[in-house]
């Protein structure tokens, strides 16, 4: 069995969102059927409700349920109408569950149900109504919702709960008075009544062959509260022809003076066959037939407060019934009962104040129902009537109001009481005199605080004991949940006394004296003692309990060391103020006998000693009187402090020998050779004459005898000489026979050192020798060069010569000229030569033409009258010291292209100017010349390929032959230039004048 | 064309100092100036040969030849100042000739000096004559 539960589906979408969404699933059997507080015109909303997860329960299907339905849903509410019409809405109308089943049941679901009525929707389809009559108001009645199978899924559930007006009549004198706007269902008609023919020849539904009416029924109303008022009729049958009229009356009589307000009598057929007044048409009138525009409604209607109405409903088709639902703002005249409950929200076992005195129009009377859970089932009248209620939950009263004419109406409120909560949770305290006390605190909600058991204001906030006083305090507390405040608790505070003790004496000690144990009292009883030292180096711990222990003292300081000692006393969980006493150790003197001395053998000693009074020093010594120690000897003196404590030191005095110095052998060496004197005997050695023990040196000449000091590593010292004696040896010398020139230059090195046995040479040149007599080496590269002889004589000794730079090699010029031109020819024969050389300073030219040579700088030369052809010109170059360099270059001389072009000739049979004839000189081929001449046409008139054979100006051939007008004329040639073989070309133009 | 790798002898061994580059991988050789012993020993029998008659055609025999000196070649600065003969051979086919210039001075005796150019076996040798 499931009750109601709360299925909570929360998905979690990728980008964070949540989304929560609430499904129902029912109450599963009658006695967790879930509660409808509010059935007049009631819906859940789409989807609200569903029956996945519920079970068929103990009671055996419904009439109208499948055989094979498995669930249901239960739902209970108390009836406040004699009428009710229930939905359930699934697939396509408002959830998504198939073939929804409903039914009605009454009786109580401990003892037994009944079952009022069954509806099931048809196969395939998602919604099903069912309506039942005859219902006792006040009483509870069961709601079934299932399927004709097993389906299952959500859906809407909506109710109506009502007292419909009296059955309408098929004439207007059986005019049904509607008391309000809840709907009206009618379920079967029977015919048009004993006068089929009321509605007005005016009227849409005029027929004027026969009657006006097939099935109708006739309601009648007074206008309440003006307004709007739209009406929705429905038939049960979607497929019936709905036609109605609405009459305004003149009073209160369907049948008197009436005035047609709106008719429809339109076959258009809406999806559930509607037809009515609505907020959007706009005409007044429809005519049987569906013309475009008409959809079955027409214009809604403005009532007016006090008239009345009436409206004439015809099912065209068949007599089966429909349902009417009114709307818009305007209201109907009749029984208005109203309740004042205060509060609607109280605690179990309070009581609510029900007043109907604010009912109007209900001159039939008023009539309460207070069954569910009231202390009393009812009652009547406006009252007030006071209810009370022992019982959490939720409660409904209703009120039934009847008017003049005899029309029913009910109201109903729902009261909520609230369970009285369980006092709060509390826990005593306990708290030492004067300790510092906190807030109260309990477990509950919205605690309130009192200073006693009854009686009094509470108050929200949290009182705090006092602590002052001993003795036991209580406080009382509650908590208010849904505005119900639940008992007091009592919360007890016990606050214990202060223990005291008595104050021990102080205590004063030297260093390593036995201090007794030191006893603590007091007056309270069952005490304990606690203590703390904060000065553990005078040999006490840092705490303890009980009395303070014996120990040894202990002071290694020049300094008093004052321990304070806090002693807690305690009596249960309540300590006292610490008492303090101090336990001080007095230093021992600092008495010092000086530092250790170390001293060379037969050297004195003083020893006095500081820090303290009344010195004593072992050994005979006397404080501060000076003797001499034969040996190492440890001194030992004690002496006082003015506080009485006593100490001592000693000294240790060393006696040091006196170390054994020798600065080594004479030496004899050779001049300029390194020596390194080392002494020995001793720790370390200082020379004089600058020298460093164990480090070489070259010994001055002048020199011979050296004194070491040798200290030993006591500090003692004494001294030792040695003598060094030099050989004697010859000066090195030698010559070079040239010291300057070209490369390769030789030179040739004479030794010149005497008494040499051997020699060693280093030319500088990358070269070297070992030859004492004369030794040639040649250098090669630019530069100077150092040149060493180093020579060794019969004693052993050496000595050697570097002469700096003593040979020179120079760099050679770098030749190099310039001619100007390179190229001569007949008429331009002369060259001068532009000398570019680096480094030379004389100069020897050839021209190759075997001409003179010539010495000069930049030297002119003329070519005149040679042979064409090229002529090798060589230079040669000298530096300061002779060294040399050449360079050559080809002179051309060539042939030059020599030739005139006249630009006129004159052909007039005279002897002067007859010929166009192009004079070449030189520089041609003649044997490669074309001259051609043409006209203005660009028509060839001549041609030639002679240099000696012109132009006189003819044109044509054989007789035809004449003589061409004045005018230009151009001409082109080409030729071949002797020189190079390159063909050229040249236009230009000859004027004939004759 | 430079030939930087020619074997060269200084002729200025009277006014200075003197140098020989030798590369003994060609057998080319420029020289000019003074003919000393060590550049007589570089010549072939042919090429002295050939140096002998240039001499000869000067007017001189080959062992009272005098070699130019300082205060001689000084003096060259301007061409005409000596009178000068010069007399060249050219080894390759046998082509000689010879020029004369007058100066505007004399020497008492005839001084030379020489040009040597060998290349690829072609020999030419000028002697100038101032006189």
């Amino acid at each position: 069995m499931i009750s109601r539960l709360l299925i909570r589906f929360r998905l979690n979408i990728l980008v964070g969102v949540t989304l929560s969404m609430h499904v129902f699933a029912q109450g599963d059997d009658c006695l967790t059927a879930l509660q409808l507080t509010t059935v007049s015109n009631y819906c859940s909303g789409a989807g609200f409700y569903t029956n996945v997860g519920s079970t068929i329960g103990t009671w055996g299907n419904a009439t109208c349920f499948g055989a094979t339905t498995t669930e249901d849903v239960w739902f209970q509410f108390t009836a406040t109408g004699t009428d009710v019409l229930i939905s359930v809405g699934g697939v396509g109308n408002g959830g998504t569950l198939l073939n929804p089943s409903v039914a009605i049941y009454n009786g109580d679901c401990t003892t037994g149900v009944n079952e009022q009525g069954c509806a099931s929707a048809a196969f395939g389809s998602g919604i099903v109504q069912l309506y039942e009559g005859a219902m006792l108001q006040g009483n509870i009645y069961y709601i079934r919702v299932s399927t004709t199978d097993a389906n299952e899924g959500t859906f809407e559930l909506c109710v109506n709960n009502y007292t419909p007006s009296a059955n309408p009549g098929a004439d207007c004198g059986g005019a049904a008075f509607l008391c309000n706007q809840n709907p009206v269902s009618v379920g079967t008609l029977s015919g048009g009544g004993l006068d089929n023919d009321e509605p007005e020849s005016n009227s849409c539904l005029e027929n004027a062959f026969g009657a006006d009416e097939g099935n109708s029924s006739w309601f009648y109303w007074t206008c309440g509260t003006a307004g709007t008022f739209t009406i929705d009729i429905t038939p049960l049958n979607p497929m019936d022809d709905i036609d109605f009229i609405v009459y305004q009356l003149n009073n209160a009589n369907p049948c008197g003076p009436r005035t047609i307000l709106r008719c429809n009598a339109s076959s258009c057929l809406n999806a559930n066959g509607s037809t009515g007044l609505s907020l959007t048409d706009i005409d007044i009138t429809e005519d049987p037939n569906c013309d475009p525009g008409e959809n079955a409604y027409c214009q809604f209607i403005n009532m007016t407060a006090g008239t009345s109405y009436a409206i004439l409903v015809n099912n065209f088709s068949a007599n089966m019934g429909f349902t009417v639902n009114f709307g818009g703002t305007g209201t109907f005249q009749g029984p208005n009962p109203n309740i004042v409950a205060t509060p609607v929200t109280i605690c179990a076992g309070s009581s609510v104040v029900f007043n109907g005195s604010t009912s109007t129009n209900v001159a039939g009377g008023l009539n309460w129902n207070f069954s569910n859970g009231g202390s009393q089932p009812s009652a009547t009248g406006a009252g007030p009537h006071s209810i009370s209620y022992s019982n959490p939950g939720t409660y409904t009263a209703i009120l039934n109001g009847i008017d003049f004419a005899g029309c029913s109406s009910t109201e109903s409120v729902t009261i909520t009481v609230n369970p009285i909560p369980a006092a709060p949770s509390v826990t005593s305290l306990n708290y030492c005199q004067n300790a510092t006390p906190s807030l109260l605190t309990a477990a509950g909600t919205n605690l309130l605080w009192y200073p006693t058991a009854t009686g009094g204001v509470g108050s929200a906030t949290a009182p705090t004991p006092s602590t002052a006083n001993a003795g036991t305090f209580s406080f009382y507390v509650s908590q208010t949940i849904n505005g119900c405040e639940s008992p007091r608790a009592q919360l007890d505070v016990f606050v214990a006394p202060t223990p005291t003790m008595d104050v021990p004496i102080n205590v004063t000690a030297c260093p390593g004296e036995l201090i007794p144990l030191v006893a603590f009292t007091s007056t309270f009883s069952n005490i304990t003692y606690a203590w703390s030292n904060d000065n553990t180096t005078i040999g006490l711990a840092a705490n303890g309990a009980s009395s303070l222990p014996s120990f040894t003292s202990l002071n290694s300081t020049n300094n008093d060391l004052i321990a304070t000692i806090s002693v807690t006393p305690t009596v249960g969980t309540c300590s006292g103020s610490p008492i303090n006493f101090t336990i001080t150790i007095h230093p021992l003197p600092p008495i010092n006998a000086g530092n250790d001395l170390s001293i060379c053998d037969g050297e004195s000693a003083t020893l006095s000693a500081i820090g303290g009074t009344n010195y004593n020093w072992n050994n005979g010594i006397q404080n501060g009187v000076q003797f001499t120690p034969a040996n190492t000897t440890t001194y030992t003196v004690t002496g006082n402090s003015t506080d009485g404590c006593i100490n001592s030191d000693q000294v240790v005095v060393t006696v040091n020998p006196i170390p054994t110095v020798f600065a080594g052998n004479d030496i004899t060496i050779c001049p300029g050779a390194s020596v390194i004197l080392t002494g020995s005997g001793a720790s370390t050695y200082s020379w004089n004459n600058s020298v460093t023990n164990g480090i070489s040196f070259i010994p001055s000449s002048t020199i011979t005898t050296y004194t070491v000091i040798g200290t030993s590593l006591a500090g003692c010292t004494s001294t030792d000489d040695v003598n060094i004696l030099f050989n004697t040896i010859e000066t090195v010398s030698f010559s070079p026979d040239n010291t300057l020139g070209c490369a390769p230059l030789l030179v040739n090195f004479t030794n010149t050192t005497l008494n040499a046995v051997s020699c060693s040479w280093d030319f500088g040149n990358g070269t070297t020798s070992t030859n004492c007599g004369t030794v040639p080496s040649t250098f090669l590269q630019v530069g100077c060069y150092d040149v060493s002889l180093t020579v060794t004589f019969a004693n052993g000794c050496t000595n050697s010569l570097t002469q700096q730079n003593i040979v020179c090699v120079e760099a050679p010029p770098i030749a190099s000229f310039v001619a100007t031109p390179s190229i001569l020819n007949e008429y331009d024969s002369q060259a001068t030569f532009n000398n570019t050389t680096n480094g030379g300073v004389s100069y020897i030219w050839n021209f190759g033409d075997s001409t003179a040579l010539s010495t000069l700088v930049n030297p002119e030369h003329d070519y005149a009258g040679l042979p064409l052809g090229n002529y090798l010109v060589t230079m040669i170059a000298f530096s300061t010291s002779g060294c040399v360099d050449s360079v050559t270059s080809i002179i051309q001389i060539k042939e030059d292209l020599v030739f005139y072009i006249p630009n006129c000739f004159t052909p007039d049979d005279d002897e002067f100017n007859q010929f166009f004839q192009p004079v070449f000189t030189s520089g041609f081929d003649p044997y490669d010349y074309n001259l051609f001449i043409y006209n203005r046409w660009g028509e060839l008139i001549f041609e030639s390929h002679d240099t000696q054979f012109g132009w006189n100006g003819s044109y044509g051939s054989n007789s035809e032959i004449e003589i061409v007008q004045d005018g230009i004329y151009t001409w082109k040639i080409e030729f071949k230039t002797s020189d190079t073989d390159e063909r050229k070309m040249i236009v230009g133009h000859v004027n004939v004048l004759r | 064309m430079k030939y930087l790798t020619f074997f060269t002898v200084l002729f200025l061994t009277n006014f200075g100092f003197s140098q020989v580059f030798y590369n003994s991988s060609s057998n080319n050789l420029r020289y000019a100036g003074v003919l000393t012993e060590e550049v007589s020993c570089l010549l072939s029998e042919s090429e002295k040969q050939l140096l002998n008659e240039c001499i000869l055609k000067c007017g001189i025999t080959p062992d009272s030849v005098i070699w130019i000196t300082k205060e001689v070649y000084d003096q060259l600065d301007d061409p005409d100042y000596y009178s000068t003969k010069v007399v060249y051979i050219s080894s390759s086919n046998k082509v000689g000739g010879e020029n004369f210039y007058v100066g505007k001075n004399t020497l008492e005796k005839p001084q030379f000096m020489v040009f040597f150019d060998r290349y690829n076996e072609d020999f030419e040798v000028i002697v100038q004559m101032y006189y």
